[in-house]
């Protein structure tokens, strides 16, 4: 624990280190907020509520058409689609994850977040990652921690920065923030990529993104049967759904394995873009 | 038609840049290709110097606390963080200016500004010329708000841009640089200029004229002849260190710094009577009208009034008065919570009233305030955001909550000042409504008086 940490990390106000009176009879070690409570309180878990995507769990407003009859209306990211599953309900899903399901299979395309897409989110994404104020891996900590309760009997899994980006911010960001909530992870995959940083790219060339990551067999072998992959943020899906089908790809080659693993998504916060 | 690569090296002169700062700028103007060869011209320094002691040479920043450790051997800067990360191990790169570009005109050609300064304004105009002699010490001039401190400067402006040399005014505040620059752009209507803050659209450029915010001058090294410092007690340039430390070092070592205020704090008054800063005061307005002596009115529990939302309160009597007078009304608040608090209160209370608020979190605030100035909108309510810089026509004041500790003698006096700028609306309602007298209420308006009394003493009131 920083103990040198006196003012809040995001908004540099005064931060009080207050001993609650539960400490002084606890045996846990001492921690402290190190952020305000003004702040936090802008930090909101995410919740299920109105009309979501099935699949990735943005926020949708449901539409009457069916998902084949999609054409003419590409870009309104917030037209909820109505598909009847294999069991006969009706699900909704987003537009994005309408399109993933043309490719992938419905399975692979569970998504769980974190917290909720906010002004507040954006901005700690922004100095998180662009402007690299690695402190800030601290404000998710708890957040992350109480997610992880839930998840404990998964093996987590982080993907790689690209090697410019690596160099640029000196750290990893998705790495960073589960070490600061303390989560066991590993990185089996590895970096190949295509040279262009992604989150320049526009919405288009990121969904045509080729495969920028390669996993060797050594590596998958050591992997559990129920895996979460990690990332910070969700914006169309294509970078979680590389890693996904990568997986999948290589747990469909070794017969070895009787059962199919399970691989569910995570990450911080959905973007809900409005615009393309 | 210079070339590309003279272009190039041009964007970095007299700048203070990182890696990315240099490629991100050559993006803007597509010069990547020389990237390489700027680079290999340009003068490298290490970000952050570790010994004798921890110093980010950005900003200057030496408290260790304010550094960030990245991994082992790296640390980053916080306290300039926000300008983007200076990460340890990596180089600003800065390029001396080589030869001034000396333009083709006289100074009186160049400004193209058609107004006629008052004999006061020519005075301090005159002044500051004359001090141009003395690089070695900063020049202030105290204008009362309302002496036309920006037209003052024009002269001098024109004649270091005749010379060839590179001008900059700066100041700690966005809307001040907003409302200044048009203004600037029109008086020397032949110069290139360029406005620089956090947020801008427009890109750099090597340009002679620059309007700034303090705070972009950190990416600044030896690059102006004349830097014009304006509002330099508001926040945040007064007790930031790193900002006093950007503004001297981007001025070059015989260049002229000058300093512009109507309220200069403790620091500026003690360099001025040491004789470290000469100085220059104006203690009338141009259209020769005393300044508006606030009113003082006692509200009582004017907080309660917003939260329970009292139709009998004082505050709501006070503020219906107010509301009844012609032409713009301004009401400053203490805080931005109280200010949408009573935001809301009065949309109810005055319906009839064309009402807006500002704030520094607010994102419409220039929209807005464009909007008062075409009249849609005529009671605005704001905080201390809209203090300086900014003039409306036929302008009234009503300052609530005026006690709050937020709101200093030098808030007050340019709350103050808001009223009565122009030549047509000399005079206006100023009001200071409070829950008891504060120490700074008293001081400012001792400060108006005085003023009011020096301009009445060298005859320059009508």
């Amino acid at each position: 624990m920083n103990l040198r940490i006196k003012n809040c990390i995001w908004c540099n106000g005064a931060l009080p280190l207050e001993l609650q009176f539960e400490q002084l009879f606890s045996i846990k070690p001492l921690t402290f907020a190190n952020i305000c409570k003004e702040c936090w309180q802008q930090i909101l878990p995410y919740k299920e509520a109105g009309d979501t995507c099935k699949a990735c769990g943005r926020e949708v407003i449901k539409s009457d058409m069916c998902y084949e009859a999609k054409q003419g209306i590409e870009d309104n990211f917030q037209v909820g689609f109505v598909r009847v599953s294999q069991m006969g309900f009706e699900e909704i899903y987003c537009y994005d994850c309408v399109r993933w399901l043309e490719v992938y299979p419905r399975t692979l395309l569970e998504h769980k977040a974190v917290l909720q897409y906010n002004d507040f989110f954006r901005e700690w994404l922004y100095r998180y990652k662009y402007q690299g104020d690695y402190r800030l891996r601290l404000v998710m900590r708890d957040f992350l921690r109480t997610f992880y309760r839930n998840y404990v009997d998964y093996q987590w899994l982080i993907l790689p920065s690209s090697p410019s980006s690596m160099r640029e911010r000196g750290f990893n960001a998705t790495a960073a923030l589960l070490e600061a909530a303390d989560i066991a992870f590993m990185c089996p995959f590895e970096y190949i990529g295509d040279g262009q940083k992604q989150a320049q790219k526009d919405r288009l060339s990121r969904l045509q993104m080729r495969q920028p990551f390669s996993l060797s067999d050594k590596n998958f072998e050591k992997l559990s049967q129920k895996i979460i992959v990690f990332d910070d943020v969700y914006t169309t899906g294509r970078t979680l759904l590389h890693a996904k089908s990568l997986l999948r790809e290589k747990d469909q080659q070794e017969a070895r394995k009787a059962v199919n693993i399970s691989i569910i998504g995570v990450s911080l916060a959905r973007d809900q873009q409005l615009k393309p | 038609m210079i070339s590309t690569f003279e272009k190039a090296l041009s964007l970095l002169e007299g700048r203070l840049l990182t890696y990315h700062e240099v490629v991100h700028t050559l993006t803007e103007y597509q010069l990547n290709q020389h990237l390489s060869d700027l680079l290999e011209r340009a003068d490298k320094q290490p970000t952050i110097l570790t010994k004798p002691k921890m110093c980010c040479q950005r900003c200057n920043n030496k408290v260790l606390d304010k550094f960030e450790q990245l991994t082992a051997d790296k640390h980053y800067c916080l306290n300039c963080l926000n300008m983007g990360r200076i990460l340890q191990g990596e180089y600003l790169y800065s390029l001396r200016e080589r030869a001034s570009h000396v333009p083709k005109k006289s100074a009186s050609e160049l400004l193209t500004w058609q107004g006629q300064l008052s004999a006061e304004q020519a005075r301090a105009a005159n002044e500051l010329i004359n001090s141009l002699a003395d690089p070695q010490h900063p020049h202030s001039i105290i204008a009362v708000t309302g002496a036309g401190k920006t037209e003052m400067i024009f002269p001098v402006i024109a004649k270091v841009l005749a010379a060839g040399g590179r001008v900059a005014i700066a100041s700690p505040r966005i809307d001040v640089c907003r409302e200044l620059y048009p203004r600037l752009q029109t008086a020397f209507a032949y110069t290139d200029s360029c406005l620089l803050y956090g947020g801008t659209d427009t890109p750099y450029d090597s340009v002679p004229l620059i309007v700034s915010t303090t705070h972009q001058l950190l990416r600044f090294c030896e690059a102006f002849d004349l830097l014009i410092v304006d509002e330099v007690d508001a926040f945040p340039y007064a007790g930031d260190e790193s900002l006093h430390f950007a503004v001297k070092r981007a001025v070059k070592s015989e260049g002229k710094l000058v300093y512009l205020t109507a309220t200069p704090d403790k620091t500026l008054e003690k360099a001025m009577r040491k004789k470290e800063i000469t100085s220059t005061t104006l203690p009338a307005r141009y259209h020769g009208f005393p300044l508006p002596e606030p009113v003082y009115y006692w509200l009582g529990d004017w907080r309660k009034a917003i939260r329970k939302q009292q139709k009998n309160s004082k505050l709501a009597r006070l503020l219906k008065e107010f509301s009844q007078t012609k032409g713009v009304k301004l009401i400053f608040m203490p805080n931005i919570y109280l200010a949408e608090c009573l935001f809301a209160w009065l949309q109810k209370l005055l319906p009839q009233q064309s009402l807006a608020c500002v704030h520094s979190k607010d994102c419409d605030r220039k929209t807005k305030v464009q909007a008062v100035r075409e009249g849609t909108v005529e009671l605005l309510i704001s905080t201390t955001i809209l203090e300086r810089g900014v003039t409306f026509p036929n302008c009234h004041v009503c300052i609530v909550g005026a006690e709050s500790k937020l709101f200093s003698r030098a808030a007050l006096v340019q709350m103050s000042g808001r009223v009565g700028r122009k030549q047509d609306f000399p005079t206006g309602t100023l009001i200071y409504a409070h829950e008891g007298v504060s120490l700074a209420m008293v001081s400012a308006r001792k400060q108006i008086k005085l003023m009011n009394q020096q301009a009445r003493a060298r005859g320059l009131i009508k």
